[in-house]
């Protein structure tokens, strides 16, 4: 890859991250359940996350915990570093995927989609019809939950582009980081 | 007895690995199964195997997790290509074919990293037709990247070995910079040759209406070998959906999208109060200070 490209991928990491932190924000302090296009899906924040500074990678801390996370993830915040990856579920209506979204580059790690659906009659005598079924059915899972975050990200963008993000936004989670409690080590 | 113990135990891990493998051998699920297979099965039924190699044997084929579309997890990178306007798509399956996976390369030489297309119902296929690839708007391939390494002690023993050969045989004292890195080539090669490949199997989904394109890979090397393949086959290079370029494909306006690109990092807390990680003072209170 050319050393412009990686450059840029380096010096704007920062974005995803601050994404991924805001996000986190809001479902702490928001709740989870999101109206997107008519339809409400509920998010919810899982018991890994991992926050980094700059590119220091050791800088990293990682939270695995099935109790509280957020005395941590305040220390953490608190430090200066951001939310890295954190791992989601997202449930729209019976489905649930879950996730590890990593926010520097904006992957989906271990993406586990709700089970496949039943074949269509006939697809299970067709071995090709039957790979078929489940490939067009996971893509389809696939594509529902990047659309999720695609369009969290869309509104995300939408925030730190305008005025409201000073004036608004930040000072929310700003507020929000400083009430998760933790010391400040 | 302890030796008999050993001997059943060996068997009865054998039969288990072995209806396995089978098992998952014809099974969408995993498609990477047959190249296990291919992998373990010989020293399983050829080799004197030890229990303990054994039970490695069949602990590595417990944890080769599948690692695509269809397996229960998998870790999903996308990138942006834009498709040809026209797609040929008896052309495209031509060009895979063309770098459909091999283990050597046109010289008949393995190398330290290979890598090329296998059909994503069946790894084992790397001739393809349009209906191996096309699924309506989807262009599905699998990628497999075989890896080999050479333990560097090993190398490093055989190579003083073949140099102090090679010094008898020449009944010299030094050898040449030339002759050394020769040696050093040889013996790589040599070892290299011997050493057994671990094959990784991604799987790639283009959607050539949306322009995206679905990767379940992750490492770096794999990501950027597939990147370079894909260029190389389908003539354009794939871009890494990354935050600042993923912008301006989630619907909102190229404004928004240009004044996003130039935001500034924001802090969460105030400056003043925020250590730095090495515990001093951040500039600000520093300036102030001084």
């Amino acid at each position: 890859m050319k050393e412009s490209f990686l450059s840029v991928v380096e010096t704007k990491r920062f974005l995803g991250r601050e994404f991924l932190t805001w996000l986190v924000g809001r479902l702490e302090e928001e709740g989870g359940r999101i109206e997107i296009e008519g339809e409400f899906v509920e998010l919810a924040l899982g018991n890994r996350v991992v926050l980094e500074q700059g590119g220091d990678p050791g800088a990293r801390l990682s939270l695995v915990d099935e109790g509280d996370l957020r005395p941590e993830l305040g220390a953490g915040l608190r430090r200066g570093k951001l939310i890295d990856r954190a791992q989601l579920s997202i449930t729209r209506g019976e489905r649930r995927w879950q996730l590890t979204l990593d926010g520097g580059l904006l992957t989906y790690d271990s993406l586990r989609c709700p089970p496949l659906g039943d074949r269509d009659p006939g697809a299970a005598d067709d071995r090709r019809a039957a790979f078929e079924n489940d490939l067009f059915l996971r893509l389809a899972d696939i594509e529902d939950a990047v659309g999720v975050l695609d369009w969290l990200f869309a509104a995300f963008c939408r925030t730190r582009a305008s005025a409201t993000w000073d004036k608004d936004a930040l000072p929310t989670l700003r507020t929000w980081v400083a009430e998760l409690g933790g010391t400040q080590t | 007895m302890q030796n008999l113990r050993w001997v059943s135990s060996s068997f009865l891990l054998r039969w288990v690995a072995s209806r396995f493998l089978l098992k998952f051998s014809y099974s969408y699920l995993w498609p990477s199964a047959p190249l296990v297979a291919h992998a373990y099965v010989p020293s399983l039924f050829l080799d004197r195997v030890s229990p303990g190699r054994l039970r490695g044997a069949i602990g590595q084929c417990k944890f080769a997790t599948p690692m695509g579309f269809l397996s229960p997890t998998s870790s999903i990178v996308r990138f942006h290509a834009k498709p040809p306007r026209k797609v040929d798509r008896v052309a495209i399956a031509s060009a895979a074919s063309e770098r459909g996976f091999h283990e050597h390369d046109g010289l008949g030489l393995l190398k330290a990293e290979t890598f090329g297309w296998v059909a994503m119902h069946d790894p084992l296929v790397t001739d393809f037709d349009t209906g191996d690839l096309f699924f309506q708007q989807y262009l599905v391939i699998g990628f497999r990247f075989d890896t080999r390494t050479v333990p560097a002690k090993l190398a490093w023993m055989e190579r003083r070995r073949a140099e102090s050969a090679r010094k008898a045989e020449a009944g010299v004292e030094r050898l040449g910079r030339t002759t050394v890195r020769e040696i050093k080539e040889d013996v790589e090669s040599n070892l290299l040759s011997r050493a057994l490949p671990n094959p990784k199997l991604y799987e790639c989904a283009w959607n050539l209406e949306t322009e995206v394109v679905y990767f379940t890979g992750k490492l770096k090397s794999a990501s950027e070998a597939f990147a370079s393949l894909f260029r190389d086959t389908f003539g354009v290079a794939p871009i890494p959906m990354i935050p600042y370029l993923a912008a301006e494909r989630v619907g909102i306006t190229a404004d928004i999208v240009d004044r996003v690109r130039a935001v500034e990092p924001s802090r969460l807390v105030a400056e003043a109060a925020t250590p730095t990680s090495n515990g001093t003072a951040p500039a600000s209170l520093r300036a102030e200070i001084s």
